[in-house]
């Protein structure tokens, strides 16, 4: 617990920084509360939000001498928020069979069919339909043989089929809840929740640089020439970044479709930039602060990678690495398995060259 | 260019490396990289080698062509 004494402890270490190293630490940690602060009013916005509609319909279906005597029937919906949306359609026909087949339609204000679904008994849910403000028809239809339901599809396919189903019951009856979901797509949520992790980390990352977090005085010391090359490493990943980001831009404006979500994308980036800004300071001796204990740096990493590794392997048995044949949120761990290890592995080709020069 | 008057001013003092670096406040690394020519030190950092050294300026970084 951060105690009264503990919080004027830090006070006044901030207080005795150099000047050069508060107005760092000072604009690095205001920078990212005011990130932190707008993706926290954003995540309270967009979050908290009921952007979505669930709803459910008792139908009792009869089918007699293959008609069906139940009425088709339709629910208005009222889009409120542009966005990419998801329609889940849930029911559960009689068991046995009761040989009727029930089709959603899910139709906009101009009469487009942008997603149905038929079956006795249905669990599916769409792609993301791209949905603007507006009124969308949920149209439901029932059949109870082969020729409406041929016509149904026909209409709704640009193929035509004719083969009988062969499993229209004459007469039937089916007591059915049909479940609809209509949910907004939540990745702004999530890219979101990742810009306050990421500030939490550069926010943590700080504190534990200058030595905030470590107390008794301690801070990280660099010579002149780790910190021009330290330098020389954040305009490197910095200008790879930039370019990363525009290319990413320039592809998205294209409409060209990448195999990973946009998060996915740009964390691959700050990734990227990350690996770019080790391995120069790594490989010129600029790595290690001075005072530095690399031994603890070196299991802080190893320790992040397994806990990156566990999780990782726990979304991929969860299913959430690949979604819709897109890299989702559960390959997260994974990026940062791949660049913890290179990291690691730098370290240790860095080591094993310095003891050969040693050596000589 | 290599710094040789350094690194024979160092061995005249049975110095290793580290022991210089670490008299000057900087690393190893940044010491070897003046030896060999890699590294352009800033003024304070000559003063600072010079001071361990007993050593002048002149006599460690002036290049006499």
């Amino acid at each position: 617990m951060l105690t009264t004494k503990r919080f004027e402890f830090y006070l006044g270490m901030v207080l005795k920084m150099k000047n050069s190293v508060r107005k760092t630490f000072v604009t690095i940690v205001s920078i990212a509360t005011i990130i932190m602060f707008f993706a926290l009013v954003s995540f309270a916005i967009h979050g908290f939000k009921d952007k979505g509609t669930h709803m459910e319909y008792e139908r009792t279906l009869i089918a007699e001498n293959g008609k069906m005597l139940t009425i088709d029937w339709e629910d208005e919906l009222d889009v409120a928020f542009e966005g990419k949306y998801t329609v889940s359609a849930k029911w559960e026909g009689a068991n046995p069979s009761s040989g009727i087949i029930t089709a959603l339609s899910f139709i906009d204000e101009d009469g487009n069919v942008l997603y149905y679904v038929t079956g006795d008994t249905v669990d599916s849910t769409s792609e993301l339909l791209e949905l603007t403000e507006g009124k969308y028809t949920l149209k439901f239809q029932c059949f109870a043989n082969d020729n409406d339901f041929h016509e149904f599809v026909n209409s709704h396919e640009n193929s035509t089929i004719t083969n009988d189903r062969g499993s229209f019951a004459a007469n039937g009856m089916s007591s059915t809840n049909f479940v609809i979901s209509v949910y907004q797509d939540n990745k702004s949520v999530i890219s979101t929740f990742i810009l306050m992790a990421g500030c939490l980390g550069i926010l943590i990352g700080t504190l534990l640089r200058l030595g905030v977090l470590r107390g008794s005085g301690y801070k990280s010391e660099f010579d002149e020439r780790q910190q021009a090359i330290i330098g020389k490493a954040y305009r490197a990943g910095f200008t790879f970044m930039a370019i990363y980001l525009g290319l990413f831009a320039f592809l998205d404006s294209s409409k060209i479709e990448l195999p990973a979500e946009d998060y996915i994308v740009d964390l691959t980036g700050i990734m990227l930039g990350l690996v770019i800004v080790a391995t120069i300071t790594i490989w010129n001796d600029g790595y290690f602060a001075l005072n530095e204990k690399k031994k603890t740096t070196i299991g802080v990493l190893i320790a992040a990678t397994v806990i990156n590794i566990v999780t990782g392997i726990n979304n991929f048995l969860q299913g959430s690495v690949i979604v819709d044949g897109k890299l989702s949120f559960g390959a997260i761990n994974f990026i940062c398995v791949i660049g913890l290890t290179y990291i690691l592995i730098v370290l240790l080709v860095k080591s094993i060259k310095d003891k050969s020069e040693e050596e000589e | 260019m290599k710094n040789l008057k350094l690194k024979a001013a160092r061995a005249a003092k049975d110095m290793s490396q580290d022991t210089l670096a670490k008299l000057c406040g900087v690393s190893r690394q940044t010491i070897n990289g003046i030896e060999k020519g890699d590294y352009n030190p800033t003024i304070k950092l000559c003063k600072e080698i010079c001071k361990a050294l007993d050593k002048t300026l002149d006599e460690l970084f002036w290049d006499e062509e």
